[in-house]
């Protein structure tokens, strides 16, 4: 077989591999697991209240896709990542934090909760390059809805974080603009609390 | 006509293409809450002392031609002690006054991501409690993890590296929920 052969082999099986690639959509893997350590000793308020944290297996597990760079996508687990965060913000702000399953969880009776605590996370991401894929910017809304033990709406905590990342900032953490929303998003739920304090008292 | 370099450019390229080529850090280490509310029960509250890398372990990850290194300290003994501080304090129960202290050396700490796919890494670290200096505990506790992975390295090598933290909570949690564990922090 001759040199030149062998060549154009080798590169109709790369241009078709990089057509797959591109065809696929495959979704780059990214965490949005900030720092959460800026979060301990940083609540302002602490409420006598023992509260329950709601996150369902099922959205532990939940995987979101959302757009990167160059036509490509992210995906990533939102509650599973974001989940200590959001505990240890509320750990800041309520004497006690229980995880629980749901408004119907027995422990909500047995540990005597005072409230129940849902978050709902809520996501963006964007990039306008067109040969890197990492968003350079992500967003995230979190919606803490606050029932009571009866199940009764009492408020609701909502705090937006937005994270930017350029190249040279992300070539060696592709997550970088993600976790920075998480980073501000925890921070402004822990002001959330404090802004709804007198509703939570 | 190609000679044998042009072919090993056109290698080259497409091993490029295919990897992401860039040196990069283990994600820094997430508290697992099932691992803090186990350890909420621990009799005692302790201090975390000397961890250390075992002689012949590499300090850090290959992940299919990147070296993963630890985002804290110099090596991955460094990130198990940071792991093992950050959730004994969410706990309350980190104190760097106490007389009991836990101490430790990593064993194994490894990732294979050549699969296509699937991946897998494990840890195995020995762990030593002494109160006041009177050993305690002594034993080697070992976490695996298996993940789907990919052909695609910039799909498996990311992954790859969001796993490291998974497989230190594993770590951690055969070592709370050890009951001769709890038992020597009484």
């Amino acid at each position: 077989m001759s040199t030149g052969l062998i060549l154009r082999r080798f590169f109709g099986t790369l241009i078709a591999l990089l057509l797959a690639v591109i065809a696929s959509g495959c979704a780059h893997p990214i965490s949005l697991m900030g720092n959460t350590d800026a979060l301990i000793g940083a609540g302002k308020v602490k409420l006598d209240h023992a509260v329950g944290l709601a996150i369902s297996e099922e959205d532990r597990k939940r995987e979101v896709i959302t757009p990167g760079g160059g036509g490509d996508k992210v995906s990533y687990l939102p509650y599973r990542d974001l989940e200590t965060g959001i505990y240890i913000a509320l750990s800041e702000s309520f004497t006690k934090v229980v995880r629980v399953s749901g408004q119907q969880d027995p422990k909500v009776k047995s540990e005597g909760l005072r409230f129940v605590i849902t978050p709902q996370i809520n996501t963006t991401s964007y990039s306008p390059s067109i040969v890197t894929w990492p968003p350079t910017i992500f967003t995230i809304e979190l919606v803490c809805k606050v029932t009571d033990g009866e199940g009764r709406l009492v408020t609701e905590l909502r705090a937006m974080g937005e994270g930017r990342a350029e190249f040279d900032e992300f070539k060696s953490d592709f997550s970088l603009s993600a976790k920075r929303a998480a980073d501000e998003a925890l921070g402004k739920l822990l002001r959330s609390v404090t802004d709804n304090a007198s509703k939570l008292r | 006509m190609f000679s044998s370099r042009s072919l090993l450019s056109c290698v080259a390229i497409a091993a490029l293409l295919l990897s992401t080529g860039c040196a990069i850090k283990a994600p820094q280490y997430n508290a697992s809450l099932d691992n803090i509310e186990q350890l909420k029960k621990a009799p005692a509250s302790v201090k975390v002392g000397n961890f250390t890398v075992q002689s012949g372990t590499s300090g850090s990850i290959g992940l299919r031609g990147n070296q993963m290194d630890s985002p804290v300290g110099s090596d991955y003994a460094a990130y198990l002690a940071d792991a093992l501080q950050k959730e004994l304090k969410l706990a309350g129960k980190l104190d760097p006054n106490s007389k009991l202290e836990i101490s430790g050396q990593l064993l194994k700490n490894d990732i294979a991501a050549a699969g296509i796919l699937t991946n897998s890494g494990e840890i195995e670290a020995r762990f030593v409690v002494k109160n006041d200096g009177v050993q305690r505990y002594d034993q080697v506790k070992r976490a695996d993890l298996s993940w789907d992975s990919s052909l695609l390295g910039y799909i498996a090598i990311p992954k790859a590296q969001q796993q490291y933290p998974l497989i230190v909570q594993r770590l951690l949690a055969l070592l709370w929920g050890d009951a001769n564990f709890q038992e020597a922090l009484k």
